[in-house]
């Protein structure tokens, strides 16, 4: 099926629903969702909520905000504290369990206050290959994934995304930053906010694509998109990258041979294969 | 002949730390690893020794007037 065949039956989905809430990120996914839902049932009818915590860096804030406002998506922004969950913050291999739990348990109740009959997220399809636990706290909570039922898969949402002029169509990816930690190395803000300013330091450097400071205590591993190494491997360019991340309070930063891995931690850890 | 370790194919210019599954190479001669069929057989020594993540530490405390790694000094 091609891509705009999935598109409509996305779109004549969404028509068939009351009203929607959409779990909102300001990211590739659940942008362009968000998008197919207000041409499905107008502003009335869609809600977008993001769940604001230490685990996202400010800048995703800032782009939601301006994503919704560029589509003039209705907006709201609550709290969510899944970092005062010591089941979280211990950061086993289903911590994003623990986090999707806190997120949808309260979305479902603003969806209940506001008499919102769907909760919709923007897993994709190729998510469903992926090491993801948090997608069973979003089936405990009847979280529906439209664009997974559709079978649209990222590239085709990047593309439609274009055809929709949203600005998200080739912004990379950006999982929360506790992915950044190794399981087993405690969540904590202190290490939250390190990993962002590290990673805030390099985009100022000027990179623009793919890239994850993995916190390994006093190591920091910089994973960059693999068209970027040679760039970066250059003496000039590896001294400024490694002064940049010392400065967001690392004592020894590393630079990935391999280059940007999606899910690199899990990898290391032995829940995915490498 | 059987292929070098990974420590053996970085040479004496580096020295590879292991922390599990990851290994840091640590060395002052960043431009010995710049290209990337250089980086691909260390990448692949790696992946024999067990290893699913090797990263590159500019280490400016490393001696900088110690020989060239070994595989470089073959090339030149």
């Amino acid at each position: 099926m091609t891509a705009a065949l999935k598109e409509a039956a996305l779109l004549a989905w969404l028509r068939a629903q009351p009203s929607v809430l959409v779990g909102f990120s300001g990211g590739v996914d659940s942008a362009y969702l968000a998008s197919v839902a207000l041409d499905a049932l107008g502003a009335s009818r869609v809600l977008a909520v993001v769940g604001r915590s230490a685990s996202y860096p400010a800048e995703q804030w800032a782009q939601a905000r301006a994503v919704a406002a560029h589509a003039s998506l209705p907006l709201l922004e609550c709290d969510t504290r899944e970092l005062d969950d010591p089941r979280y913050a211990a950061n086993p291999a289903d911590r994003c369990y623990y986090c999707k739990a806190e997120l949808w348990g309260l979305l479902a109740r603003i969806a209940r206050e506001r008499g919102i009959t769907t909760i919709v997220d923007g897993t994709n399809a190729d998510d469903l290959h992926d090491w993801r636990p948090g997608a069973r706290a979003a089936r405990e909570h009847g979280i529906v994934s439209p664009l997974a039922d559709a079978g649209l898969t990222k590239s085709e949402i990047r593309a439609l995304s274009a055809a929709r002029g949203l600005p998200t169509w080739s912004q990379p990816s950006s999982p929360c930053l506790s992915s950044r930690l190794p399981y087993g190395t405690p969540v904590t803000v202190a290490r939250l906010a390190q990993v962002e300013r590290a990673e805030r330091a390099l985009r100022a450097l000027g990179i623009t694509g793919d890239l994850r400071v993995r916190h390994h205590e006093d190591l920091a591993r910089v994973e960059l998109a693999p068209a970027a190494l040679d760039e970066w491997l250059a003496p000039a360019r590896l001294r400024a990258l490694r002064d940049a991340v010392r400065g967001a309070g690392f004592a020894r930063v590393a630079i990935d041979l391999r280059g940007f891995r999606s899910g690199s931690l899990n990898v290391l850890a032995g829940v995915t294969a490498a | 002949m059987s292929a070098p370790s990974l420590a053996q194919a970085v040479g004496e210019r580096a020295r590879v730390e292991r922390r599990g599954a990851l290994a840091v190479v640590r060395t002052a001669h960043a431009e010995a690893f710049a290209d990337a069929a250089h980086r691909a057989r260390l990448l692949a020594l790696a992946r024999a020794e067990g290893i699913t993540h090797l990263a590159l530490e500019l280490d400016d405390d490393a001696d900088p007037a110690a020989p060239l790694p070994r595989d470089q000094s073959a090339a030149r």
